[in-house]
């Protein structure tokens, strides 16, 4: 084979180009080229869904782990726990080099710690243009709806989304990284609510729990396609607002009366824990993390807003019983999320389940002591218990690394 | 490479677009198919323009304005001069009619606790029962004839400042030109039998709404409940057909300019009573859902 630097003729066998020095490695397709189907083969597996989006999160798990196992061997160099030949150490090196690069080029991933912040920039500049474009159709629609006739609204109401659906697909089937998909993907739901929302305004129509339905089930048809994550989180709101507006609805009350009912938010709290227990997001990283803090996030809310406003219940009890009631639930619930989450290694659970818990002490701590402690007092009981309660995480953290070490052993 | 991710995804979002447009479409036909069920002529007064010019805006929506509430530019001209504005609270929304509605605990407004009960009070959606240029106007402005009498012994005797007499003899000058006629005179969940119970096309409509309760608390004075009666939507769409007309009444200036040229008036300047420059048809489909029918200048004829 031919080195592709300088076009010396090279052995298979040989590490480096004999003219450039180059390592082989970097400069053919031989050996680095063998190790690719490995990620490839991973994400075709995958069941459903874009095996490159599977690839590509294979591939960013495989640049992290060599991360991860070239700072822990300079760790061990430098301790003197490791010693290594320099050559066996630079035939290693070349060969992650190799590897890295060629998923840099293949898959886009990032490859070093800068890297990694520059991707997080990104996603930041990615959400920023999108909102910026779905602001921009959202102002040009305003500008001209005035001076056209109502068919040439609903065609530009309807094909605005669609462009928007069309862009998303498209980018998924040849970006890499994501960050445009998403901005297509954010644009097409900004151009779906309003289209929902223009033309219901245009014919007078009053605004109804459907429409929530509606754009949730859009943002959740482009969530679990292209695995756009901010377009599940927007997704699973709109359903939960659905749920908590249409159950007032039921009853006869105005739909925005769910923000004055918290307990309208628990049965979608408890679908959106339910879910990922009921459907495998094994092919996509991050759904079920994000199912489950968004489900304790509807849940404990309205527990601790209960605990400090019982009168907001929907139950026919005295105010003091419901907001003791929420207290033990809310307690109780936490523990229960924490000790769930240790048993099942979900560090989100634990987490969640620890916000819960500080938050809802918090306002009891201002429910029974604000009015009459000193507040300097009351500021270092809730300083204290800040410390316990990090105290306390760090343990639990210790615990669930121990569990997890167990496990793979 | 494939061309696109996901083609099940494309189609079942252009799916979910076409039936949620679909949806939409066919609301609004089935509401107007047959034409409208109710048709009333009601004036700027009860179809006031936005209050201030949109430069980004080029569409048009009126708000429909209930009796209870005072023109936004007498509104803001009170708010300079701290003048507490009239309410009206609906008296046929006793607490029969508000059990009937949906609300369900009887509030004393005396209660240190009837706060918390009126705020966790879900607001109904119901059925009201529009009066336009009716028996509720003339009591409404009855009692405000009878309230300036009242203040005007209280000047006489002293009690209060000239002032205050002044600026109620304006407002009230201002309300019998400006002022919404349109007021709630009854409510329902069923539609056919509050049809049926003002059969009188030309000066009664039905329309779809919101009541909700709230608890006032005001100096020197004893809480008392309030109902608040909304329209549902609050506004109504001008088409493009008919955008026309309305142009030449369009408000010419931007928030900004009102503010600037509002900061350099005197205080105690009130507006001039405007009387109504436009008269407008609203209709209502089967469904109880609105929409302008016609329009016209009050000196020109209508459009359509």
């Amino acid at each position: 084979m031919k080195c592709r630097k300088c076009g010396v003729e090279i052995r298979e066998s040989a590490g480096d180009c004999p003219s450039c020095r180059t390592p082989t490695a970097v400069l053919t397709d031989g050996p680095t080229k063998a190790l690719l189907p490995t990620e490839r083969a991973i994400g075709a597996a995958l069941p459903g869904g874009d095996p490159l989006v599977a690839a590509s999160a294979a591939a960013q798990q495989r640049a992290d782990r060599i991360a991860a196992f070239r700072a822990e061997l300079n760790e061990l160099r430098s301790t003197g726990v490791l010693r290594l030949d320099e050559d066996d150490l630079a035939t290693v090196e070349r060969h992650h080099e190799a590897i890295l690069r060629d998923l840099v080029h293949t898959f886009d991933v990032d490859v070093s710690e800068r890297g990694n912040h520059l991707s997080l920039g990104m996603r930041i500049v990615s959400l920023i243009g999108a909102i910026a474009l779905a602001t921009s159709a959202f102002y040009f629609f305003y500008r001209i709806w005035g001076v056209i006739s109502l068919p040439v609204q609903i065609a530009i109401l309807v094909v605005a989304p669609a462009s928007g659906l069309l862009a998303t697909a498209v980018l998924a089937a040849r970006e890499r990284s994501g960050y445009f998909t998403s901005m297509a993907g954010l644009v097409a739901f900004a151009g779906f609510v309003l289209n929902a929302r223009v033309l219901s305004t245009i014919l007078n129509l009053e605004f109804t729990p459907w429409e929530f339905l509606s754009w949730g089930l859009f943002a959740m048809i482009l969530a679990y396609a292209y695995r756009l994550r901010l377009l599940l989180v927007l997704g699973v709101s709109a359903l939960a607002m659905f749920l908590a507006s249409g159950a007032l609805c039921w009853i006869g009350a105005h739909w925005p009366g769910c923000f004055l009912r918290p307990e309208s938010f628990l049965p979608a709290g408890v679908l959106a824990l339910l879910f990922p227990v009921l459907v495998s997001h094994r092919d996509r990283p991050g759904f079920a993390s994000l199912h489950r803090i968004l489900g304790l996030l509807l849940l404990f809310l309205p527990v601790v807003v209960l605990a400090a406003f019982g009168y907001l219940s929907f139950l026919p009890l005295g105010k003091d019983t419901i907001q003791t009631l929420y207290e033990v639930l809310g307690f109780a619930g936490a523990t229960g999320v924490i000790w769930l989450g240790i048993a099942r290694r979900q560090k989100e659970l634990v987490y969640g389940g620890s916000v819960a818990f500080v938050f809802l002490l918090y306002v009891k701590f201002v429910d029974w002591w604000w009015d009459w402690m000193p507040k300097y007092l009351f500021f270092l009981i809730v300083g204290l218990t800040a410390i316990g309660v990090l105290l306390v995480l760090k343990r639990l953290r210790a615990a669930i690394t121990a569990i997890g070490q167990e496990a793979r052993q | 490479m494939k061309r696109v991710g996901s083609p099940a995804a494309l189609v079942a979002g252009c799916a979910l677009l076409l039936v949620t447009n679909a949806a939409i479409l066919s609301a609004a036909a089935s509401n107007r198919w047959g034409g409208p069920r109710q048709k009333l002529e009601l004036t700027e007064r009860e179809l006031a323009m936005p209050a201030f010019r949109e430069e980004e805006n080029t569409g048009l929506l009126l708000s429909r304005v209930l009796g209870d509430d005072a023109p936004a530019v007498v509104a803001r001209a009170a708010f300079r001069n701290h003048y507490a504005l009239p309410r009206a609270d609906p008296p046929w929304l006793d607490r029969a009619k508000l059990r009937e509605l949906g609300f369900r605990r009887d509030i004393d407004p005396s209660d240190p606790a009837a706060g918390e009960i009126c705020d966790a009070e879900l607001s109904r959606r119901v059925l009201i029962v529009l009066e336009f240029d009716g028996e509720a106007w003339k009591s409404w402005l009855a009692a405000q004839e009878e309230r300036l009498n009242e203040l005007r012994l209280r000047v006489e005797r002293g009690e209060t400042d000239r002032k205050r007499l002044q600026d109620a003899e304006i407002v009230l000058a201002l309300d019998r030109a400006m002022r919404s006629r349109l007021f709630p005179v009854d409510a329902g969940t069923d539609a056919e039998s509050l049809l049926r119970r003002y059969p009188d096309r030309g000066r009664y409509l039905v329309a779809r709404g919101v009541v909700s309760l709230a608890l006032v608390r005001e100096q020197d004075r004893a809480p008392r409940l309030r109902s608040i009666v909304e329209l549902l939507p609050n506004e109504v769409h001008v088409p493009t057909s008919l955008r026309p007309h309305f142009k030449r009444f369009l408000p010419e200036e931007t928030p900004q300019q009102v503010f600037d040229r509002e900061h350099k008036e005197p205080e105690g300047t009130w507006p001039s009573p405007t009387p109504p420059r436009y008269r407008a048809a609203l209709a209502f489909g089967r469904r109880l859902q609105p929409w302008i029918a016609s329009v016209a200048s009050l000196d020109a004829p209508a459009g359509r």
